[in-house]
């Protein structure tokens, strides 16, 4: 992570932007289900960065911090968008919140899918890891947890995907190893 | 030692979701931080100051529109007599029930005068505090004395009248 920021420079607010929007980005198009959305709370986040750039400390990763306040964003925002379908509101009498829409897989098997079905909590803690390759510490700043939160939300999160993607992944050829490293996270 | 948390779902996982996440390009957009945020909470905190400007520029418009003249103190006068207008105006509205009966008593008398008595019994009945004629309306109720008067000059005017003399002397001399 490009460090070097000083609180409150404009110059390196906007060095901050150029390194991690596309980053940032990225984690929330795994989260939202549309690109709109994304680029939206994006600039949200960035925009009240900015705002409170000059009481920022140096102590924290900066990138950490913006997807904090990014992944918040987006969690508030699917939050809303979820309330507002009556769609949601009537699948939620039938079953506790819980598990993906497998409707929505089946047309559109891919990863991405599989992530914004997941609660975005959890799906911004398996992205940070995997994608952008934050460890535990950075992922509890980036998040706001605890570190031991956050292996809770990686085993979580794991468990959830296996669930949506295994009636997807046969077909996807990814089915195999999957149920492989099903085992190995038995043992854990 | 973080590979526990990486090996539930391998690299097979982990090499899909870069790939995924790899073909979505951002838009790069104008920052919205450039442009929308810092202003507005300047302005936010101008609002106040923005409202009372705002507060203070309708009532000089008003005021301004009420008594014709662009100078304050005009304006403190006009209000003045207002307020002291709406302070009688209990003792003139009863008055008005009473004072029908003195313009049909003396219709073609008043017609065309009227209008000309009025803005100066507005003007005038500031110093006037004397006000002779409203104590004598006011004891009314003993309703010896009033009858007199209302059928005697048509109490409008014959108090318009006296107001006017009692105005000019009473500005005079409190003057």
């Amino acid at each position: 992570m490009g460090e070097g920021y000083r609180p409150g420079s404009r110059e390196d607010f906007d060095r901050l932007y150029q390194v991690a929007y596309p980053r940032v980005y990225r984690t929330l198009a795994a989260i939202l289900r549309d690109p709109d959305e994304a680029e939206d709370c994006t600039q949200d986040a960035f925009a009240q960065a900015f705002q409170a750039w000059s009481r920022w400390r140096p102590d924290a990763p900066a990138e950490a911090w913006i997807h904090r306040i990014a992944v918040n964003r987006a969690i508030s925002y699917r939050r809303r968008a979820r309330l507002r379908t009556v769609g949601e509101v009537i699948r939620r009498l039938g079953k506790p919140s819980h598990g993906g829409d497998p409707a929505e897989i089946a047309v559109q098997p891919d990863l991405l899918s599989a992530l914004r079905v997941i609660p975005p909590k959890l799906a911004a803690a398996i992205v940070l890891r995997h994608y952008h390759g934050y460890n535990n510490r950075e992922i509890a700043t980036a998040l706001g947890v605890s570190e031991r939160t956050v292996g809770s939300r990686l085993r979580q999160a794991a468990d959830r995907l296996r669930v949506v993607l295994e009636p997807s992944s046969f077909s996807l050829g990814a089915g195999s190893a999957l149920s492989d490293h099903q085992e190995t996270y038995a043992e854990d | 030692m973080p590979r526990t948390e990486q090996d539930p779902l391998g690299p097979g996982f982990e090499w899909r979701l870069r790939h995924a996440l790899n073909r979505v390009q951002p838009r790069f957009s104008t920052p919205r931080y450039a442009s929308g945020p810092a202003p507005s909470v300047r302005s936010w905190r101008l609002a106040p100051a923005a409202l009372a400007l705002g507060l203070v520029g309708v009532l000089s418009m008003s005021a301004y529109a009420a008594t014709g003249s662009p100078n304050p103190a005009v304006w403190t006068r006009q209000a003045v007599t207002v307020i002291q207008s709406a302070g009688h105006a209990p003792a003139t509205v009863p008055g008005t029930e009473a004072t029908p009966p003195p313009v049909k008593a003396s219709p073609h008398a008043g017609v065309g005068t009227a209008p000309t008595h009025t803005p100066e019994q507005e003007s005038t009945p500031r110093p006037e505090p004397s006000d002779s004629p409203r104590p004598s309306s006011r004891p009314e109720p003993s309703d010896s004395p009033d009858p007199r008067d209302r059928s005697g000059s048509g109490w409008g005017w014959g108090w318009g009248g006296e107001t006017q003399g009692s105005g000019r002397g009473g500005t005079g001399s409190g003057d």
